[in-house]
C-alpha cells in the first residue's frame, strides 16, 4: 500500500467552531486510484475534515497536500479546480434540464464559426460528450435528452459523478452517497463507484452502512470525537477480520 | 455492459417525436389553428386583413412584455410591477417631450425609468432577499401611484407626430412597425434564452438555487439581470403604447401584468420556475387575445373575456397535470 502515491495528504488539522472543538490534529491520507471509507459516529468530525477538502471551511491549523504541492482553498471553486468534486446528498442536480445540461452546467461549451458570436451552444457536443460518459458508467441512463427530474436515485447519481469525469476530477468525495436507496439502487450505486475508480479516480465515501464499506472500499478511515482512531486495509466483503476491527474502533 | 449502453442510450441528435408534440408550444399553435378555423367558420369578418390586424397590433405591447416576464419565471421569480413600469415610461416619454426634448432622447428616458424599477426590484430580492411576489407587489402600487402624481391624474398627449409614426408606419410588407419589433424581439429572444450561454443560466437559476450556487452561477447578478431585463421590455412597451395611442393615459396597461402572467403560464412557464420559452410564451398571448376577438366577433359581451381566460389558464395547467401524471417531480 505504501508503495502507491499519496494523492491527497492532510497533516495536523485543526478546526473549531466559535467554543466547539472539531477537529483535534487530524492527518488523513488518500492514495492514487483508491476507494476510501470514511467511518465514524456523529459528530466525529468525518463531515467537517471533508468540507475542508472541498473548501468549504478553512482549516484553523493544519497543512493540505494534494500531489505533493501545499494548497489553501478559499472556496469550493478553487478545490474543484484542483481536481476535487464533492457529490452531496442532495445531488445538486437541476430536474428540469437533461443530462447533457446538468453535466455541464455553469460551463457550457460555446460553438465554433457564427455561434460563437452570438454566444450559442454546442449542444451536439455537449449531447455525446454526456452520453460518452455516462455510457461509460454501470447504470442506464433511459435518454440522453430526458429531465434528470425523471431519473431513479441511482440514475441521479450516475449523472452527478459523469460530471465529475468529465471535467476530469483527480478525487470524488461522496456523501452518505446510499443513504436513501434501495437493495437494487444501493447496489447500482456501489457499481458506479467501482466505475470512478475505473476511470483512475481517487474516491472518499463518508458511510455508515458497514457492509456497504466493506463491498466497496479498500480502505477505511476511522474517525472518533475529532481524532483519527486508525486505519484498515480491507479486502472485499468476505473480510470478517477486517470487519471486526472496524467495529471496534467505532466502539 | 459499455456497448449495450450505447445501444440503449439511442442516438443523441435524434428527436424524441412524441415528447415533441405534446410539448406546450405545439399544443397552443394547434389551438390556435383549431379557434382559428371555428372563428372563420362562425364570423365572416374574422379572417379580414382589418381584424388580423387589430388583434395583432393589440397584442404586441403584451406580448413584448410577455418576453421580460418568460425570463423571470424561468428564473424562479415574479414580476407584478410590469403593467406600472408600462404606463411609468409613457407617462416619462410624454413629460420629456413636454420639457421639448427630442424623440431618442424622450425614448431613453421612458427606457431609464424601466431600468430604475428593474434595479430595485432586482436588489430587493437578489441582494436583499425579499419575496419577488411581495416585492415586485409592493412596487407595482407605488409607480402606479409615482404615474399619477407624475400626470396630475390627467391624460398628456402632446406628442410629436413623428414618433406615433415611428410605431404605426409600415416599412417593410406593409406590417405595422410595433408589430414588427415584436416580431423580432420575440424570435431573438427565444433563440438567445434558448441556445445563449448566458440567458440559459435562467433556466438552471430556476431549476436549483442550490445546484446554480454549486455549479458558479453569480445567481445574485443574475436574478437582478433578470428582473432588469423584464422591467426594461416593459418600458419598451410602454413607449410603443404611447406612439400607438398617442397618448399617456395614467391608467394604461391597468392589470396588464395578470393577463401576461395568465398567457405566458398557458404558453408553457412554470410559476415555480425553471420551465417556458419565449415562443411558447408569444404563442400563448396570441391564443388568449384570439379567444378574446372570436368574443368579441360574435357580440359576446366583454365581461366575459375574463371568464374565458380563467377557463383556459385552468385548463392549461389540468392538462399540465394529466400529462406529467405518474412522472416524478
Amino acid at each position: 500500500m505504501s508503495a502507491r502515491a499519496k494523492l491527497v495528504e492532510m497533516t495536523g488539522i485543526e478546526k473549531s467552531f466559535g467554543p466547539v472543538d472539531v477537529l483535534h490534529g487530524v492527518d488523513f491520507e488518500l492514495y492514487e486510484n483508491e476507494v476510501l471509507a470514511l467511518l465514524g459516529d456523529n459528530g466525529a468530525g468525518k463531515s467537517t475534515l471533508i468540507k475542508i477538502l472541498s473548501g468549504y471551511h478553512k482549516p484553523d491549523a493544519g497543512q493540505i497536500r494534494i500531489g505533493g504541492k501545499r494548497v489553501a482553498f478559499s472556496s469550493p471553486h478553487e478545490a474543484r479546480d484542483s481536481g476535487i468534486e464533492t457529490i452531496y446528498q442532495d445531488l445538486a442536480l437541476f430536474d428540469n434540464l437533461d443530462v447533457a445540461a446538468n453535466v455541464f452546467a455553469g460551463k457550457e461549451k460555446v460553438g465554433s464559426g457564427w455561434r460563437r458570436l452570438v454566444g450559442f451552444v454546442d449542444g451536439k457536443a455537449m449531447r455525446s460528450e454526456a452520453r460518452d460518459a455516462v455510457s461509460q458508467m454501470a447504470i442506464n441512463i433511459p435518454r440522453i435528452d430526458q429531465e434528470v427530474g425523471a431519473f431513479s436515485g441511482g440514475q441521479r447519481q450516475c449523472v452527478a459523478m459523469a460530471k465529475a469525469v468529465i471535467w476530469g476530477r483527480k478525487v470524488v468525495i461522496m456523501d452518505e452517497p446510499t443513504a436513501a436507496l434501495g437493495v437494487r439502487e444501493t447496489g447500482n450505486v456501489l457499481n458506479l463507484i467501482r466505475t470512478l475508480k475505473s476511470h483512475n479516480l481517487s474516491v472518499i465515501v463518508i458511510m455508515h452502512n458497514i457492509e456497504h464499506v466493506m463491498e466497496v472500499a479498500e480502505r477505511a478511515i476511522v474517525m472518533r470525537s475529532g481524532t483519527r482512531r486508525g486505519t484498515i486495509d480491507l479486502n472485499g466483503p468476505k473480510d470478517r477480520e477486517s470487519h471486526d476491527k472496524i467495529i471496534q474502533m467505532l466502539m | 455492459m459499455v456497448q449495450k449502453n450505447l445501444e440503449r442510450l439511442g442516438d443523441a441528435g435524434g428527436l424524441d417525436l412524441r415528447r415533441l408534440l405534446l410539448s406546450r408550444e405545439v399544443i397552443v399553435a394547434a389551438m390556435i389553428v383549431i379557434v382559428g378555423i371555428a372563428a372563420t367558420i362562425a364570423s365572416p369578418y374574422f379572417l379580414t386583413t382589418a381584424n388580423m390586424k387589430n388583434v395583432v397590433i393589440g397584442m404586441s405591447i403584451e406580448m413584448v412584455v410577455a418576453i421580460g416576464l418568460t425570463i423571470v419565471l424561468l428564473s424562479g421569480g415574479i414580476d407584478l410591477s410590469v403593467g406600472s413600469v408600462v404606463a411609468l415610461s409613457a407617462v416619462v416619454i410624454a413629460l420629456v417631450f413636454d420639457a421639448g426634448a427630442s424623440i431618442p432622447v424622450a425614448i431613453l428616458a421612458g427606457l431609464l425609468s424601466g431600468l430604475v424599477v428593474g434595479l430595485v426590484n432586482g436588489a430587493l430580492i437578489a441582494y436583499v432577499g425579499l419575496n419577488p411576489l411581495i416585492t415586485t407587489l409592493g412596487t407595482m402600487t407605488i409607480f402606479r401611484s409615482v404615474v399619477y402624481i407624475l400626470s396630475g391624474g390627467y391624460a398628456m398627449s402632446s406628442i410629436p407626430g413623428g414618433f406615433k409614426a415611428l410605431a404605426n408606419d409600415a416599412y417593410f410588407l406593409g406590417i405595422p412597425n410595433l408589430v414588427l419589433l415584436t416580431i423580432v424581439l420575440v424570435v431573438i429572444f427565444h433563440l438567445f434564452v434558448w441556445q445563449n450561454v448566458w440567458f440559459r443560466k435562467f433556466a438552471f437559476l430556476g431549476g436549483s438555487e442550490m445546484a446554480a450556487l454549486r455549479a458558479g452561477i453569480d445567481i445574485k447578478r443574475l436574478k437582478l439581470a433578470g428582473y432588469v431585463i423584464c422591467s426594461v421590455l416593459a418600458a419598451l412597451g410602454g413607449a410603443v403604447v404611447l406612439a400607438r395611442l398617442g397618448s399617456a393615459f395614467p391608467n394604461t396597461a391597468t392589470g396588464m401584468e395578470l393577463r401576461v402572467i395568465t398567457a405566458v403560464i398557458v404558453g408553457g412557464c412554470s410559476i415555480y420556475g425553471g420551465r417556458g420559452t419565449v415562443l411558447g410564451s408569444a404563442l400563448g398571448v396570441l391564443f388568449l387575445a384570439l379567444i378574446n376577438n372570436v368574443l368579441v366577433l360574435n357580440a359576446v359581451s366583454v365581461y366575459w373575456q375574463g371568464v374565458a381566460s380563467g377557463c383556459v389558464l385552468i385548463l392549461a395547467v389540468l392538462s399540465d397535470a394529466i400529462v406529467n401524471r405518474g412522472k416524478r417531480t
